[in-house]
């Protein structure tokens, strides 16, 4: 009997709950975990070395932007304080072209650089507002003010030819 | 060992650094500004390369060491 529960306590033991005291070898438990730890390190780094090869792929792919003059809207359908919606480069880019109370063209991407709601107009306090999260850019630069967005809207050069106002080109970091 | 506990160390540092470099890269590429993605991803391939070379090393400097759980080793 009494022989029978010290097996229970060995590794060889053949009693059938004998195995739970392997579990609780410290010395062997530190040094497996430290390895393991080691290896799945070793693995997240590379892993993260070679995530970033996908983006300069992409980069290479999708690198040219046909950045030619695009017609928005004439000039005299869009008056002071008021904001027309184009698109530019692509049809998926949406874009927004203000015409301030002060008289200047400006247009920028309006797909908020937080989670890209579209930006709006707001000619009360001229400035640009995404709704979402309450995130504010400035109207004269396209920089965040305020809220979540970190990074400032892509700025859109515009261009009046004939009293038709032009898309002409376009900066993603700018300022 | 000191060697072992040098290579661990340069793994522990090169989760670090490649977390921001993936992070800067992310930036650039969202901000279009494709030099900046070919450049840090030339400097990721750089140190994910030695990070491999230390795992490599590490892996020498562990299993080299005196075996010290003869029985039931896993
Ligand atoms: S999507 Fe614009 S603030 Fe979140």
């Amino acid at each position: 009997m009494g022989n029978k529960k010290n097996v229970r306590n060995q590794r060889e033991g053949k009693d059938e709950l004998v195995q739970l005291v392997s579990n609780v070898n410290r010395a062997d438990d530190v040094d497996l975990n430290r390895r393991a730890f080691i290896k799945a390190t070793a693995g997240m780094s590379i892993a993260l070395g070679l995530a970033t090869i996908p983006f300069s792929i992409r980069a290479a792919i999708g690198m040219e932007e046909d950045d030619d003059a695009k017609e928005i809207i004439a000039l005299d359908e869009l008056p002071r304080g008021k904001s027309a919606t184009f698109y530019y480069p692509e049809e998926s880019d949406p874009a927004l072209l203000i015409h301030t109370k002060s008289g200047e063209l400006l247009a920028y991407n309006s797909a908020c650089t937080h989670l890209m709601c579209p930006v709006f107009y707001e000619s009360e306090k001229e400035e640009l507002v995404c709704p979402c999260h309450k995130g504010y850019f400035d109207l004269k630069s396209g920089h965040p003010t305020a809220g979540p967005p970190q990074r400032e809207l892509p700025r859109i050069d515009v261009e009046v030819r004939n009293g038709v106002v032009y898309a002409v080109g376009r900066q993603v970091r700018h300022g | 060992m000191a060697k072992k506990h040098l290579y661990t160390l340069v793994l522990l540092v090169s989760v670090a650094v490649h977390v921001v470099l993936l992070q800067w890269t992310i930036e650039a590429y969202l901000g279009h500004e494709w030099t900046r993605v070919y450049t840090l991803t030339l400097i990721a391939a750089g140190t994910t390369l030695a990070t491999a070379a230390c795992t490599i090393g590490w892996y020498r400097a562990e299993y080299r060491a005196a075996p010290r759980h003869q029985e039931g080793s896993r």
